[in-house]
């Protein structure tokens, strides 16, 4: 079912034929309340009538295949992913107890992120990462909306067809759009998942567990992911991560991540920009192990 | 002969006494049925946060599957049930035995499923469970009370007839 499909009774009939006339190309939903849906594809339209609450309600409900209970977890930490991996975030009134989210009461907008598969994006990097007598440890970053979680499943998949054992932690099920721990994205055929379960807890379970080669997850920064990833790199696993950053000195600026990268986690680095997919810079790591060194431009 | 044809009389009055109870049995079966499809919803809801229709469709009641397989459209559990609702307490189909007061909880049941959060849900199904077993309390004093009045009837009627033959 397509997301056209899905919002078709909730939407005016206008930004269901826009949506439909722009699927090839259809990168964002952002639906707000008051405001007419806005359809990114390439350019940004505006298309039918506000969307009131009563709509809204309803796409919430239809999006959550109209069981809201089962997404709550989700809802709260506002996003939750479709079935195809599409990202659904949501702002609203949030009621808030001991500085955590308990509830997501009213949904005032939505921002649904369409998932992808583009099979080869990733030809160059693992090209690279190939070149070399060990698979380097890499970072993927960008700023928003420029690809990085496809360059990770497309990584990903064409690692898992030249045989090396790749395991995904897919904290929110976007890597590999899993359906009751079956992916729904093609990511090889020798990869296994975790899905939904917190990176931290994931990266431990599956070195100890399932011994894999390749590593892969996404958008890494907190405290947690970085002390599994340590580990995992200690335990001789190539990591394969993604991080929000717009340029090598803003992740530099990020405590964490810059540790990581200064410690030589990474001996390789990434950046998207310009349009999704494009590959505007590469780094590789100088220096020592745990002893610190440099990124070198390549 | 006459004897034989009198026996026959009141044994035959007696099972149509019987039969004619057999709406009221089936309203108690229906209703153990359904309060099981709820009790099986509520662990594949709450327990295992299934999706409305897998849920239902796990369920061993068969309109709670009519319902998963309605949904399957695109339809809220609510609409699902109102288009099958007709047609399955219509005389001779499934749900026909049920009663108005049964069939309003059903109503209930469909209304707000999956429409709010964990906790939320667990009460509703608490409370639809509670709601059909007090249906089903009923339905047993009701099948309870007609099996005694229709047998007894049945029986006297076989008798008069039986007097008449002798």
């Amino acid at each position: 079912m397509t997301i056209a499909d899905r919002l078709e009774d909730c939407i005016s009939k206008e930004a269901v034929l826009c949506l439909m006339q722009n699927m090839e190309s259809l990168r964002e939903i952002r639906i707000r309340i008051g405001q007419p849906v806005q359809i990114v594809a390439g350019e940004t339209f505006q298309a039918g009538e506000p969307v009131d609450l009563k709509m809204m309600k309803n796409m919430l409900l239809k999006l959550t295949d109209f069981s809201l209970y089962s997404r709550e977890e989700e809802v709260k930490s506002g996003y939750f992913t479709l079935d195809d991996g599409s990202r659904v975030g949501i702002c609203g009134k949030a009621a808030c107890q001991d500085g955590k989210i308990v509830q997501l009461t009213h949904v005032g907008s939505m921002a649904i992120r369409i998932s992808r598969a583009c099979p080869g994006c990733a030809g160059p990097i693992v090209e690279s990462m190939i070149h070399e007598d060990t698979l380097p440890s890499t970072l993927v970053f960008s700023s928003p909306g420029m690809g990085k979680t496809t360059m990770l499943r497309d990584i990903a998949r064409q690692l898992s067809i030249l045989g090396h054992q790749v395991a995904i932690a897919d904290e929110r099920h976007e890597i590999a759009a899993c359906v009751q721990g079956i992916p729904g994205m093609d990511v090889g055929p020798c990869t296994d998942v975790m899905d939904g379960c917190p990176k931290g807890l994931a990266i431990g379970q599956m070195v100890r567990a399932i011994s894999p080669e390749v590593l892969v997850t996404d958008e890494i920064g907190h405290h947690q992911d970085a002390e599994a990833l340590s580990d995992a790199v200690r335990c001789g696993v190539t990591i394969v991560a993604s991080a929000h950053g717009e340029s090598l000195e803003a992740l530099l600026n990020r405590p964490i991540l810059a540790r990581m990268l200064n410690e030589g986690l990474f001996k390789m680095l990434v950046q998207l920009g310009e349009c999704p997919g494009k590959i505007i810079g590469q780094w590789r790591f100088q220096g020592n192990n745990w002893e610190g060194g440099q990124f070198q431009c390549v | 002969m006459r004897i034989a044809l009198a026996l026959c009389l009141v044994m035959g009055s007696t099972f149509i006494g019987q039969a004619l109870s057999a709406s009221s049995r089936r309203r108690v079966a229906l209703l153990k049925n359904w309060i099981l499809g709820v009790k099986m919803l509520r662990i594949h809801m709450s327990g295992m946060l299934e999706t409305v229709d897998k849920a239902l469709r796990m369920t061993d009641c068969p309109a709670m599957v009519q319902v998963s397989e309605n949904m399957q459209n695109g339809q809220s559990a609510a609409t699902a049930w109102q288009s099958l609702r007709e047609k399955l307490c219509r005389h001779g189909n499934a749900l026909d035995a049920l009663k108005t007061s049964d069939r309003e909880v059903l109503d209930n049941l469909f209304e707000n499923l999956g429409q709010t959060g964990r906790s939320a849900q667990s009460m509703h199904l608490q409370s639809i469970l509670k709601q059909l077993s007090d249906q089903l309390e009923n339905a047993r004093m009701q099948l309870s009370e007609c099996q005694r009045l229709y047998v007894t009837v049945g029986f006297l009627v076989g008798l008069m007839l039986a007097l008449v033959v002798i």
